[in-house]
C-alpha cells in the first residue's frame, strides 16, 4: 500500500517510523492532494527532484488544517527511510536551503542524539532567510539557523512532537 | 396424466444425461485452470518495482464540460474519471488518485508495490544533474539569440496570415454586395457608379434613377 513505511525499514526509537508524527496529522497527509499525486513511489532520488522545488516550510495552516508540501516530503522520508550517508548529503548541500532544513528536520527525528548535535551544529553558520507558513495560513520570515535552533531547543516544531535529545 | 402401464407414450424431448455429466465435469475443470492461471498471472519476482509517474495526471480535463450520458454508454463516456487500465470508473478526483495508486492498477500495471531504494552514489549524481540542467537551462547566448529570432518569425508569420484574411473577407464581402456585378462597366456608367447594391437582378426595377 502506498501508506505503509517500507518493510525494510528498521523502527525508530522503538517504533514505526512514520508513528513520529501524530495520527491525525499523518491521516490529513495521506489524504492531501500533494501526496496523492507527486508523492507517490518516491525513491531517495526522485525525493530530491521534489525536495528542490520546496519554497516554504511549516506544519499545518488555515481552519481545515492542511499540510504543506514540507510535512509530506518529511512524511515521505520517514517511510522509506533513507540510509544516513543521503540524510547527510541533503543537509550538506550548500545551493538548496530547503533541501537542507529537510535534511535536518528528518535527521533530528530519526537521529541518536550524537548524531543530531553533530550534524546540526554546523548549520547554526547559516544565515539565510527562509520563508514558513504560520498556522493561519500567512507567511513569514526566519532564517535556517533559527529554525536549527528551534529543533535543538525546543520540543515542538512545525506541529510534530520532537523527540527527547539530552541538553548541551 | 401417465398411462397406468408406466409406459412414456408422450412426445416430450428427453435428454442423454451422461453426456450433460460429461459437459458439467469438463466445465468445472476449465474454470479452474482459468482460476489458476489467472492468479500467477505474473510472478512476483518479475514484477518491476514500482515507478514514480513522470506525467502529471490531469484532473480538471473534463471540468466545466457538458456532456450527454445514458446508463447504456460506455464508462469512458459516463460521469466521473475513468481508468482505461482497469476499465472502471471512479466518480471523485480523492478516490481516483487512490485507485492509481492502489494495488489492483498497479498490478495491472506489472509493476509491484515495493519501492526501490537509492544509494547514495545515486543521490549525489541526481543533485549534480539538477543542479546543471538549472544552470545551462537559463538562457546561453546562442540560445537566446535562436529564440528570438524565432520568436520574430512566427510573429511575422501571423501578421501575414491575418492580412491575407482580412484581405479575403473583404473580397467576399464586396462579390456578396455587388451580386457579381462589380466588373461590368456598362452597369457602372448607367447608374453612376451606384452599381453596388443597387441593381441585383436584371428584372429588378430602379425607382430611383
Amino acid at each position: 500500500m502506498a501508506n505503509r513505511t517500507d518493510p525494510a525499514a528498521k523502527s525508530v526509537h522503538g517504533t514505526n517510523p512514520q508513528n513520529l508524527v501524530e495520527k491525525i496529522l499523518r491521516e490529513k497527509i495521506h489524504q492531501s492532494s500533494f501526496w496523492k499525486e507527486q508523492c507517490f513511489a518516491l525513491t531517495a532520488e526522485t525525493l530530491v527532484d521534489k525536495a528542490m522545488e520546496l519554497d516554504h516550510i511549516g506544519g499545518t495552516y488555515g481552519g481545515n488544517r492542511k499540510a504543506t508540501p514540507f510535512m509530506c516530503l518529511t512524511l515521505k522520508m520517514l517511510q522509506i527511510q533513507p540510509e544516513k550517508e543521503i540524510v547527510v548529503e541533503f543537509i550538506k548541500n550548500q545551493d538548496y536551503k530547503y533541501v537542507r532544513v529537510l535534511g535536518a528536520f528528518y535527521l533530528r527525528l530519526v537521529g541518536k542524539a550524537t548524531d543530531v548535535y553533530q550534524y546540526l551544529e554546523p548549520l547554526y553558520n547559516d544565515y539565510r532567510k527562509i520563508r514558513q507558513r504560520s498556522a493561519d495560513g500567512s507567511f513569514f520570515l526566519s532564517h535556517v539557523d533559527e529554525f536549527i535552533d528551534q529543533l535543538l531547543t525546543t520540543d515542538y516544531c512545525c506541529d510534530i512532537t520532537l523527540p527527547r535529545v539530552p541538553k548541551r | 396424466m401417465a398411462s397406468a402401464s408406466g409406459v412414456d407414450n408422450t412426445s416430450r424431448r428427453k435428454w442423454d444425461r451422461q453426456e450433460f455429466l460429461e459437459r458439467a465435469r469438463k466445465r468445472e475443470v476449465d474454470q479452474q485452470a482459468r482460476r489458476n492461471s489467472s492468479r500467477d498471472d505474473s510472478p512476483p519476482g518479475e514484477k518491476k518495482p514500482l515507478k514514480h509517474r513522470d506525467f502529471e495526471v490531469d484532473l480538471t480535463a473534463r471540468l466545466g464540460k457538458t456532456q450527454v450520458i445514458t446508463q447504456v454508454a460506455p464508462l469512458d463516456q459516463q460521469a466521473g474519471y475513468f481508468c482505461s487500465v482497469c476499465n472502471c470508473i471512479v466518480k471523485d478526483s480523492a478516490n481516483y488518485l487512490d485507485h492509481i495508486n492502489g494495488k489492483k492498477h498497479q498490478k495491472a500495471l506489472g509493476m509491484s508495490m515495493r519501492v526501490e531504494r537509492s544509494t547514495l552514489e545515486q543521490v549525489q549524481t541526481r543533485f549534480e544533474t539538477v543542479k546543471r540542467k538549472k544552470a545551462e537551462g537559463g538562457l546561453t547566448d546562442e540560445e537566446f539569440e535562436m529564440r528570438m529570432l524565432k520568436q520574430q518569425r512566427e510573429e511575422e508569420e501571423r501578421k501575414r496570415q491575418r492580412k491575407e484574411r482580412k484581405k479575403e473577407k473583404k473580397r467576399e464581402k464586396a462579390l456578396e454586395d455587388a451580386g457579381g456585378e462589380v466588373d461590368d462597366p456598362e452597369v457602372a456608367q448607367a447608374m453612376g457608379f451606384g452599381g453596388f447594391g443597387m441593381k441585383k437582378h436584371s428584372w429588378q426595377i430602379n425607382y430611383n434613377t
